[in-house]
């Protein structure tokens, strides 16, 4: 048993670190620090997926014959954790992680020519067509509708929680086209370009004030036949399998320890009767908690990686990472709210919250961020299938229940 | 990065198991039987875990054990709480076995330890007092220097497997005031000793423990073992990991067992399993389950200064999960886990002593907070 790294593992974990002392600009650290909601603004990820793609480290997840790196999954964990703890940008996963590797899965050479190119250079933005007004967490029930004439689709319907559709050049989405059989084989996987005059978006504001997501509503929208991936009826197989390739590996961990370990160092900050924060120790004993929490997690994390690195499919702990990242997402970002005290109250809307243009913050930069983040952080036990529905997978798929 | 056992790990491993099977592991009957034996527990299976070198796993090899390492230690005794084990392996084995050895004690308290390792003689450790709640520096128990002698005075207090022990480590303070963590002895004391009262007790898992109280004790000053505060501190250290693995055992077993019961439990017409409130307790304590092993594994892979403030925080992590658990597997079992005739109750009340070995989950907290 051993938990450590291999010699030629370190080494590429110092080459990750020199690459990224060298080549991630402060603008961008700033830019993803002073970001309270899930993904970063276009702005700041496109200039990072840049400077990652001039090095060849852009598609980690995707085979190298698709323009993937071909690292090992320790490779991937050991980039991914150095990324974070240097407050590189989190990309957009829709097109890098999610619609990439189906198309380099299921995609025909000409689907594969035509589209994961313009995902590396960022040449095209992608957004994720699943949930709808009446299929969240019953994904399955979802309407929208493409009938087939000639060489296109037609597509009525309206996808919902849309990340970034204001931004997107193309969607991928399910939609029923055949309604006469059980639910999850009438779905088809669609590419739809986003930019035609039967799309509309509608913005949907969250809490904290930040636009994220979207409606967007498809009237008589239009997809060419050629764009599906897979067969028709397909799609239900390739959303599952979009799902499980998200979770292969997991490296939530590092970042939320790092953020434990700033809020620990915060403490000392601030003021408290006389004395500070750190010295209170019912905060001491929440602190203490979340890091055991996170501890065991990064140590799950890392089973799992021991499996991967040793050729195995990793066992049924998959599936609890999710369920308790995203807690303790929220758990963190909680305390963080608390830390700051009435501090902690403060919501400004303006974005960016970062560079020479953000409002001005009461009491500090971390404290402005606090609120925001926390009311975004709610979404993570929601979204990528809420924490009832990863309950009901694992009470099935692991528990036998 | 590899999370595999060795092959000899594997051995030991299943040579744990072994000896769990084959002594009647989960045999409730036999249990309540080696409760009622004089000790608390089967002198049997204790000869048993003698030959097998099981209790001086931790012992180094110069004083006759068998020197294994923490994952060794993680390995044996999650096995025997798979098993509801009554043995004191924790409390003789790994407590009492670790405040002897060491080089120092090797001339004068070698053959002490080896009847201990050899099932001969069952030594434990007298250090909680009253007063102190959790605290490890609080000892009021003193020792004065008389000639050739020491007077020891004082009280302890659940003494695990005090109830039969032949001799006992008795924490006492040469010097300074309780909570200094100076001035702290070590030494051993005979059961039989004059003026040393024992009072034995039952614990929640049926375990005997004991009182005790000294009032000038004589003893040659030669019993003065080796070390003090930072002898116990480094012995609590792997305690709280054995405990902590002892609990991920009955973790195992409790959560095994109750899945198998809402699988099987037919209520209004199905499945217990069948309702979504009951899936999505199994999944929390599922959970738990697995969470608590990950926090097993880092403490028993932590090295050198780490250790401590690892297994501090893995007891306190396992000690509060193991409670969740086993108060899961009482709730969905309905009336029967009420019962004393199902391993549920006993898995409970297990984890109820082990939590509280070496302080209660929010000192465990506080020394792995302090140790970061």
């Amino acid at each position: 048993m051993d938990m450590s790294f291999s010699p030629a593992d370190l080494a590429f974990r110092d080459e990750v670190r020199r690459f990224l002392a060298d080549e991630l600009p402060q603008r961008l650290r700033d830019g993803m620090n002073g970001t309270p909601s899930v993904f970063v603004e276009p702005e700041i990820g496109l200039e990072w997926q840049r400077i990652l793609h001039a090095r060849g480290w852009l598609a980690t997840s995707w085979p190298v014959e698709a323009g993937g790196t071909g690292w090992s999954p320790v490779q991937r964990y050991i980039f991914e954790k150095e990324c974070a703890l240097a407050d590189a940008p989190a990309l957009s996963v829709l097109g890098l992680k999610l619609v990439g590797p189906v198309i380099a899965r299921y995609g025909t050479p000409a689907q594969k020519a035509r589209f994961l190119e313009r995902i590396l250079t960022g040449d095209d933005l992608w957004c994720q067509g699943y949930s709808e007004p009446g299929a969240g967490s019953d994904l399955a029930n979802l309407k929208t509708r493409a009938v087939r004439q000639g060489d296109r689709y037609i597509i009525n319907g309206s996808k919902i929680w849309t990340t970034h559709a204001h931004y997107a050049d193309w969607m991928f989405c399910l939609a029923r086209t055949d309604p006469d059989v059980k639910p999850q084989a009438g779905i088809s996987f669609l590419l739809v370009p986003m930019k035609q005059k039967g799309i509309t978006i509608r913005p949907i504001i969250g809490m904290a004030g930040d636009h994220e997501v979207n409606q967007v509503f498809l009237d008589d929208a239009e997809a060419l036949v050629a764009d599906r991936i897979g067969e028709e009826g397909q799609g239900w197989t390739i959303a599952k399998f979009l799902l499980e390739n998200e979770r292969g590996g997991s490296c939530a961990a590092p970042k939320l320890l790092a953020d434990l370990q700033k809020l620990a160092r915060l403490a000392a900050s601030q003021p408290m009767a006389g004395s500070t924060l750190a010295d209170d120790d019912a905060h001491g004993r929440r602190l203490a908690r979340l890091r055991l929490e996170a501890e065991a997690l990064e140590t799950t994390e890392l089973r799992i990686l021991s499996d991967l690195a040793q050729g195995r499919s990793p066992g049924p702990q998959t599936s609890l990472v999710k369920l308790v990242a995203s807690s303790l997402r929220q758990a963190v970002d909680e305390l963080a709210v608390d830390s700051f005290g009435l501090d902690g109250l403060q919501l400004a809307t303006e974005r960016p919250l970062y560079g020479n243009e953000s409002p001005e913050p009461i009491g500090s930069k971390p404290a402005q961020l606090a609120m925001p983040t926390y009311l975004n952080s709610r979404a993570w036990t929601i979204f990528g299938g809420s924490n009832e529905v990863q309950k009901n997978i694992i009470a099935k798929t692991v528990l036998g229940l | 990065m590899n999370f595999d056992l060795d092959e000899d790990q594997q051995l030991l491993k299943a040579a744990a198991e072994r000896f769990v099977a084959d002594s009647g592991g989960g045999d409730l009957l036999l249990r309540r039987a080696a409760r009622m034996e004089p000790g608390g527990f089967s002198a049997t299976n204790w000869a048993r875990l003698a030959e097998s070198g099981v209790l001086g796993l931790a012992v180094s090899a110069e004083n006759g054990g068998l020197g294994q390492g923490t994952v060794e230690i993680a390995i044996v005794m999650e096995a025997l709480g798979r098993g509801l084990a009554p043995e004191p392996v924790l409390d003789v084995g790994i407590i009492a076995a670790g405040l002897i050895d060491s080089p120092e004690n090797a001339a004068q308290h070698k053959s002490l330890l080896q009847d201990l390792i050899r099932g001969n003689t069952l030594v434990s450790i007298g250090h909680s007092e009253r007063e102190a709640r959790h605290s490890l520096s609080w000892v009021g128990t003193s020792a004065r220097p008389d000639g050739e002698t020491l007077r020891l005075d004082g009280c302890k207090i659940a003494v695990m497997a005090g109830g039969g022990a032949q001799h006992f480590v008795v924490s006492a303070r040469l010097s300074g005031a309780p909570g200094d963590a100076d001035g702290i002895g070590l030494f051993l004391v005979p059961a039989e000793a004059t003026g040393l009262e024992r009072h034995p007790y039952r614990l929640a898992d049926g375990s005997l423990a004991a009182e005790l109280t000294l009032r000038d004790v004589k003893i040659p000053a030669g019993s003065q073992l080796a070390g003090g505060f930072s002898t116990l501190k480094t012995v609590a250290a792997t305690a709280r990991l054995a405990a902590a693995a002892e609990m991920l055992g009955v973790m195992g077993l409790l959560f095994d067992n109750t899945l198998n019961y809402v699988k099987t439990r037919q209520q209004f017409g199905q499945p217990l399993g069948n309702f979504q409130v009951i899936q999505h307790r199994m999944t929390d304590a599922y959970v738990q389950l697995e969470q608590s092993r990950s926090h097993v594994m880092r403490a028993a892979l932590a090295e050198g200064a780490a250790f401590a403030g690892a297994a501090a925080g893995a007891k306190a992590f396992v000690a509060e999960a193991a409670l969740g658990l086993a108060h899961t597997a009482v709730q969905m079992h309905g009336g029967m886990g009420i019962a004393d005739e199902l391993a549920i109750g006993h898995g409970l009340k297990r984890i109820r002593v082990l939590a509280l070995c070496f302080g209660d989950s929010a000192s465990a907290l506080d020394d792995y907070r302090c140790a970061a």
